[in-house]
């Protein structure tokens, strides 16, 4: 890339454009957190926060998608993401219908904490409980807001569920056939009668132009699918569950992204041969 | 798929498990009754009702609302169809708060009350339906209801066909049915509901816009015939007569009942490994292959079903029935799929849905239908999130009917 300054002055528009996302995962994730462990909560402000959140995510996407319009590979591997998390990696970014698994993790420890505290006769846990108002703002002492989640709630979120993954599978599928026209005509092809490898022409040239512009063109699907499905579950919950699961969200981006940086660092120190360090600690 | 996908270890001794540790801590926390208010509060009837009439509009559309939204277009059905009878649909479907009156009350003396949630949870395919039918037919001046909880594999067209039909078969065939004759009349009827899946499979492929119009468009298997016999479905159905609890099973669904806080299981799970349908199925010159679980011929982890026709007749439809008298001291009844029984001991179901009764009956004073009802919705709404706490990773449907008697009303 040092000897193509074009393609340089991209990539540093893409890598900057993720610092400035990972810099607002972070700086979103401190400011939820402070907002939601005020004992008196301005749902207004939460409101607030959350709509920045979105916005963020937002302005994310389409500076991304800009940036990749000619060349989008790398944002399906970027650089700059640890290999883990390339590894896991759909289309660019997380699958939406993992936003839907975080809520039914949040729901369900948050339910299981509640129903172990009842069972240890926590009547603590129970009357902070009782205290709280359903959908409104209560003390973060007592609160496991994702537990609350209410029939509705719970309906519309499977029902949304369904929905993403459906149009999750669509995506995957233009994915793959994108992905098998690389051993069609014209690029397979050529590269069988060319004598030379790499040896570029203009029909190749085109080929992958146009294949880049497609990717770009999912990605972008991609990320308006990621972006639906945050916002409609945004709406779906109340405001305090809508900031726990943001916040839970950013946590859960940036662990991993550490996460991957000690495996990746792990990796490099392991020998070759037995027993690859670190195996133990799961992802 | 919960079949296939799931192994069963683990699921035999689930079905009778007497936690001791749990029992104990239980009966402890019951007496903790009034507190559980908060975790009843979770579900409360406005909501659900703008819920409920969107779903109405976009069942043709939204396969996803499938199981949910029947629940509510069959109760909204018989609104249509028998005026006489409207409050008692629309109270069970929580439409509306306003309490009966006492003269209403006295007429539709056995209005059950009624909680169901049904989620696809960690699975990325939709494969349970349920259906609840109060009210479904009147037999010698006698209410009877019918609730089902079916947990496809393979597709949900088999449990979809089954959410859409098996009420009605039953419905004929009890209509038909000589006094107390409830065995028979539900073998028939599964195995009538076996047929039209059999049926349904061969026709939905050579009129997909004809026959199958009713089966939701993300059905998989469409338009790929060999798969279509591969494709089944549990079904745990009861039927609820003022005097007895008629539970027909058919696969790894379960019905449990809870009576004087003892869960007693009204049906005995289906699986490959349960010494007597192992017997039956290498009778039948089957084979029961370990391959992550029990599972007949090594695919299927059930040995009854309904529909798969390629493993018959090693997986037959014929279901096991119990009649069980009703008592004062029953609570509830809980029909669910295995995304619950998976992870939840019939003992702590009971537990939950017990001390959401309850609490609700304590909080609100009694008899007050509307929170009763509310409270079945809350019990299946925190048993969906237990489920989903402890990791379930199939779909979870679950049905809670309360069977306490109101004080105002004499049982015919």
């Amino acid at each position: 890339m040092e000897n193509n300054p074009s393609s340089s002055n991209i990539e540093k528009l893409q890598r900057d454009c993720y610092n400035e996302w990972m810099r607002l995962q972070s700086k979103g994730m401190t400011e939820l957190k402070q907002a939601l462990s005020n004992g008196e909560k301005d749902e207004e402000e939460i409101r607030e926060m959350i709509r920045t959140v979105i916005g963020e995510f937002k302005d994310y996407a389409v500076k991304r998608s800009e940036h990749c319009r000619r060349y989008s590979s790398n944002s399906f591997a970027p650089k700059w993401n640890t290999c883990l998390e390339n590894a896991l990696l759909w289309m660019g970014g997380c699958r939406p219908s993992s936003f839907i698994r975080l809520v039914y993790a949040l729901c369900g420890s948050q339910t299981e904490l509640r129903y172990a505290n009842f069972l240890n006769g926590n009547t603590d846990d129970l009357s902070m409980a009782q205290g709280e108002t359903r959908g409104g703002i209560d003390g973060r002492g007592g609160g496991e807001p994702m537990s609350e989640l209410t029939a509705e709630q719970l309906f519309k979120i499977n029902e949304l569920h369904l929905k993403t993954v459906d149009q999750e599978n669509k995506l995957t599928k233009q994915s793959a056939s994108l992905q098998e026209d690389t051993a069609d005509v014209p690029l397979a092809v050529t590269a069988f009668y060319k004598e030379v490898i790499g040896e570029c022409d203009v029909d190749v040239e085109r080929a992958l132009d146009k294949h880049e512009e497609v990717m770009g063109g999912l990605l972008a699907e991609a990320d308006k699918l990621r972006l639906s499905t945050l916002t409609k579950i945004v709406d779906i919950l109340t405001p305090v569950q809508a900031a726990d699961f943001l916040l839970a969200g950013k946590k859960l981006h940036l662990s991993m992204h550490e996460w991957g940086r000690l495996r990746e660092r792990r990796r490099l120190e392991a020998c070759g041969g037995g027993s690859s360090g670190g195996e133990a600690a799961g992802e | 798929m919960a079949g296939i996908c799931c192994g069963v270890v683990g699921e035999s001794e689930s079905a009778a498990p007497v936690d001791s540790t749990t029992r104990t801590s239980l009966r402890r926390r019951l007496d903790l009754l009034p507190s559980i208010k908060i975790v009843a509060n979770s579900a409360v009837a406005p909501p659900l009702e703008s819920c409920r009439k969107r779903q109405k509009r976009e069942t043709a559309l939204a396969p996803g609302n499938i199981d949910l939204a029947s629940n509510v277009s069959s109760l909204h059905r018989k609104v249509g169809k028998a005026g006489s009878t409207v409050t008692n649909p629309v109270k069970n479907s929580n439409l509306i708060s306003s309490p009966a009156t006492e003269a209403e009350s006295c007429f539709f003396s056995d209005v059950p009350r009624i909680g169901t949630t049904s989620v696809c949870g960690r699975r990325r395919d939709m494969e349970d339906a349920v259906s609840i039918h109060p009210s479904l037919l009147q037999k010698n001046s006698e209410n009877l209801h019918f609730y089902g909880v079916f947990d496809g594999h393979g597709c949900s067209h088999v449990a979809e066909k089954c959410r859409e039909r098996l009420h009605e078969i039953v419905k004929q065939e009890a209509e038909a049915m000589a006094a107390g004759e409830w065995k028979e009349t539900m073998v028939k009827s599964f195995q009538k509901m076996d047929k039209e899946v059999s049926h349904r499979d061969c026709k939905a492929v050579a009129a997909p816009n004809g026959a199958s119009r009713s089966v939701k468009s993300s059905c998989r298997c469409e338009l790929q015939s060999p798969q279509c016999d591969a494709v089944g479905s549990t079904a745990v159905v009861s039927v609820v007569t003022p005097e007895k609890i008629i539970v027909s099973n058919c696969g790894d669904s379960r019905a449990v009942l809870c009576r004087n806080g003892v869960a007693i299981p009204l049906s005995s799970d289906h699986k490959p490994d349960r010494p007597d349908e192992l017997n039956r199925i290498q009778q039948a010159g089957g084979r029961v292959i370990y391959w992550d679980g029990a599972r007949v011929l090594g695919v299927l982890a059930m040995s009854r079903a309904i529909g798969d026709n390629y493993l018959k007749p090693y997986v037959i439809p014929d279901p096991e029935v119990t009649v069980t008298d009703r008592t004062e001291e029953d609570e509830c009844l809980i029909l669910a799929s295995d995304g619950l029984w998976d992870v939840v001991p019939n003992e702590t179901a009971c537990g939950v849905a017990r001390m959401c009764l309850q609490g609700a009956a304590a909080a609100e004073g009694g008899d007050d239908s509307d929170s009763a009802h509310n409270a079945c919705s809350d019990a299946a709404l925190l048993l969906t999130k237990l489920a989903l706490a402890r990791q379930s990773s199939d779909n979870v449907s679950v049905v809670v009917v309360d069977l306490k008697k109101r004080r105002n009303i004499r049982v015919s």
